[in-house]
């Protein structure tokens, strides 16, 4: 439902200001003959002051379709208010316009009030200067990315009955110095690769020259030793508290690494 | 610190955009009231006491001026003022003034205004300007010179009045926030300007009256006096 409401708001939008530019723009060029003003003339600059927030509005209006800013586009209360800016607006111009009871309508004998309109121009001038400030805001925010945005998964607390040991074959307890050595670096060579042999006289610390090895096989599945004993984890408890079958050839954790070949 | 300026940057926009919601939602609701108070009319029946009395004065100038009329003399220096009294008459009884006003009608501001217009242009430009303002001068006829400067202070109180209501009326674009229960305790505006254009057209017909009544006075000058300024006796007839 509110996207129906933000794409009706958003087009409303977009189809309306330009003939309301356009009114005001009639409006006060009349006021400036029966002054006796030159509109494109000697008093350019203040036509200017009363259309410049449209200019700004539209300008920004397309940056935000032709650049596809969902942030603007998707927002439901700036795309309302913009619409009720609009409302308001064209209720000004409807009035000067049309609106019979107003005397000074009748005397000035253009058929418009300019005196209810002058009246309005200020208003009107900042709520399209906030609107416009406010879509720009947006934009600048829509270009900031924060790697907190990525949701997060919902933590669970291990329950004892549910912990299970893991199995001893796909993992090695390192110790603090071990721990240290093992750390792996955030970037990865992927072209790297490495002829492992096969010593017969294996050592339990030979495998410290060899981080590339376990890192060259894991790299592509994103683990290290830590990662790898949370998917065992989650795999073994099902986080969505159903009960699950036991199927020790389906659970079985992927062989990432081999301490003792 | 990415997020810091994010969290801003939304508190920013989300109260810019609060402040013009508040202010759009207050200038469409008080264009609906000020245009529903616009849309306001003044009932005037066939029963107004005003337009009653009004007319019972145009009557009874017109009897004044008749009898006046029989029983004048020819040499008489009132001649020219009844002449210029009973075009006087003949304004009081314009088109668009409250004389030829129809009844049980509802009256627009606009509709008031006219009212008001014509008192300006007709009676008291036509009739007080041009045709009776010698009075204020040296030329004034014998009899009159205690009358006229009361005539001439009251024209210009209902002058003033009158200005005052049309610019009222003028400025009815202009409003304020008022609830209909202030609106109709306070003031209605139309209805007030109303009464003081009304009034204003009683007072000059009772200023004529006064000036005609005095011309069947048997206070009557055998000279003579010469007219300045407005219009000669010789085209007063017509």
């Amino acid at each position: 439902m509110t996207k129906i409401f933000n794409k009706l708001f958003y087009y409303i939008k977009n189809l309306v200001l330009p003939f309301l530019m356009f009114a005001t723009i009639y409006i006060v060029v009349m006021m400036f003959q029966r002054l006796g003003k030159e509109p494109f003339g000697a008093n350019f600059l203040e036509f200017i002051e009363v259309i410049l927030p449209y200019i700004l509005l539209i300008i920004l209006l397309l940056i935000n379709t032709f650049l596809h800013q969902d942030e603007v586009r998707n927002n439901i209360f700036y795309n309302l208010t913009s619409f009720l800016v609009m409302l308001t607006i064209f209720v000004f111009c409807y009035r000067a316009l049309f609106d019979k009871n107003l005397i000074l309508w009748h005397k000035l004998k253009y058929d418009i009030d300019f005196n209810y309109f002058t009246d309005q121009i200020a208003p009107m001038k900042t709520l399209l200067y906030l609107l416009s400030a406010a879509n720009i805001i947006l934009i600048v925010k829509g270009y900031i990315k924060v790697d907190d945005d990525i949701k997060e998964t919902p933590v669970i607390e291990p329950k004892e009955e549910n912990f299970k040991p893991l199995e001893e074959d796909n993992f090695k307890v390192l110790t603090e110095d071990e721990e240290e050595d093992f750390g792996l670096p955030k970037e990865a060579d992927t072209n790297v690769t490495l002829d492992i042999k096969k010593d017969n006289n294996t050592n339990n610390n030979q495998h410290k020259n060899n981080k590339n090895y376990y890192y060259n096989n894991n790299k592509n599945k994103k683990n290290n030793y830590y990662k790898n004993n949370k998917n065992n984890y989650y795999k073994n408890n099902n986080h969505n508290n159903k009960p699950k079958q036991n199927n020790n050839n389906q659970n079985k954790p992927k062989k990432t690494f081999d301490f003792y070949e | 610190m990415k997020k810091f300026l994010k969290e801003y940057l939304n508190l920013f926009a989300y109260a810019a955009l609060g402040l013009v919601f508040v202010i759009t939602s207050f200038y469409l609701l008080i264009n609906y009231y000020h245009s529903k108070e616009l849309e306001k009319r003044y009932y005037v029946s066939d029963t107004d006491s005003s337009y009653i009395s009004y007319k019972n004065k145009i009557e009874e100038i017109k009897n004044t001026l008749d009898t006046y009329n029989k029983n004048r003399n020819k040499n008489t220096s009132y001649l020219s003022l009844y002449t210029r009294l009973s075009t006087c008459k003949d304004v009081l009884e314009t088109d668009g003034g409250l004389a030829k006003m129809e009844t049980n009608k509802y009256y627009s501001p606009y509709d008031v205004y006219k009212l008001g217009q014509t008192f300006q242009g007709k009676l008291i430009n036509t009739c007080w300007v041009v045709q009776l303002s010698y009075l204020t001068t040296d030329a004034v006829p014998k009899g009159y010179e205690e009358v006229v400067p009361f005539a001439e202070r009251e024209i210009e109180i209902m002058g003033d009045r009158v200005s005052y209501a049309l610019e009222e009326l003028e400025n009815n674009g202009s409003y304020f926030f008022s609830t209909g229960i202030t609106s109709a305790t306070i003031r209605n505006y139309l209805r007030s300007d109303y009464i003081a254009i009304v009034k204003s057209y009683n007072d000059f017909a009772d200023v004529i009256l006064n000036l005609s009544k005095k011309l069947n006075t048997k206070e009557e000058v055998k000279e003579e006096s010469t007219v300045s300024g407005g219009v000669s006796d010789d085209q007063d007839i017509q």
